[in-house]
């Protein structure tokens, strides 16, 4: 690993640490009270998640237009990287709505195709571990669905009738609150970008694995 | 049948956040287990990961490592 991982690893860890501390200074919110706390590791979380889908859709594309395997281990680690933020989000979300909607589920447009997303993901993630021979570049055409589906979770809630906020939200966010959840956000990307790192550090020394498995058959 | 009419409901979508500052005590909402279960499960969900994936990054390091030095030893290229 570089060198600047280690310390980047402490620093990620120390903000993490933080952010309950950041958070109980946040103010409550009108109607929902304590439970709206929930919402700055829920929207980072999320955010993650689409991050996630994006990133493992543009790898895919460039691994179906250049066959270069460093795209695909990229596509791989996005991909589980999005099933992993896509179940804290789906987690966080229902804890939240069971107070402030009365509800744990909704079928919602934005958390019905956040769950279609998240399924696309994770068979992205079964058919590269038992499609066998091929599957590489059917689990990226899939991927390019999942990438498509991103988008749409985040303008849904501006042009259906539902019950999620609109993204008009955020940017409305008095400085009390907005300061708190951009620390997150921040704290979120490094954890999303120190883990990207090592899970494709372990794919690159897989693949350095069976090369020198490879030669020594020679 | 509540929680469909909720769901169905004519009422438009919040579109900003407010303070609790003017909203008298009786009417916040405890709701400290879920707060805590939401946060526990994040924090948890994610160190478990990063253990998993250190776990393995380490065997594979080593088996590269040991397989390297057999190579360099043996001459085999």
């Amino acid at each position: 690993m570089p060198k600047w991982f280690q310390p980047a690893a402490v620093v990620c860890a120390l903000m993490f640490a933080a952010t309950p501390i950041v958070i109980a200074y946040a103010p409550f919110e009108s109607t929902m009270g304590l439970v709206f706390k929930i919402f700055f590791y829920h929207m980072p979380s999320a955010w993650m998640f689409l991050l996630g889908g994006i990133l493992c859709g543009v790898a895919s594309l460039r691994y179906l237009m250049t066959g270069n395997l460093k795209h695909d281990r990229t596509a791989l680690t996005a991909a589980e990287l999005t099933v992993l933020f896509g179940l804290l989000t789906l987690v966080t979300g229902p804890l939240w709505a069971r107070k402030s909607w009365g509800t744990w589920w909704v079928w919602d447009v934005r958390v019905t195709a956040s769950l279609v997303s998240w399924m696309i993901a994770v068979a992205y993630l079964i058919l590269r571990r038992y499609g066998g021979p091929g599957s590489e570049k059917l689990a990226a055409g899939l991927a390019l669905f999942g990438m498509a589906n991103v988008p749409f979770i985040y303008i849904s809630v501006n042009y259906w009738r539902t019950i999620h906020p609109a993204t008009s939200v955020v940017p409305k966010l008095p400085v009390s609150m907005g300061g708190p959840l951009w620390f997150c956000v921040v704290t979120f990307l490094l954890t999303f970008f120190l883990l990207f790192k090592m899970r494709v550090r372990l794919e690159e020394q897989r693949a350095r694995l069976d090369a020198i498995y490879l030669s020594l058959d020679d | 049948m509540l929680s469909l009419s909720a769901a169905f409901a004519q009422t438009k979508p919040p579109d900003d956040f407010k303070p609790i500052s003017e909203l008298p005590p009786a009417e916040q909402l405890p709701a400290g287990r879920l707060l805590v279960a939401a946060y526990v499960v994040v924090i948890v969900v994610l160190f478990l990961y990063l253990l998993s994936v250190a776990r393995r990054l380490n065997t594979v390091q080593r088996e590269v490592d040991r397989l390297e030095a057999d190579v360099k030893r043996t001459g085999r290229a």
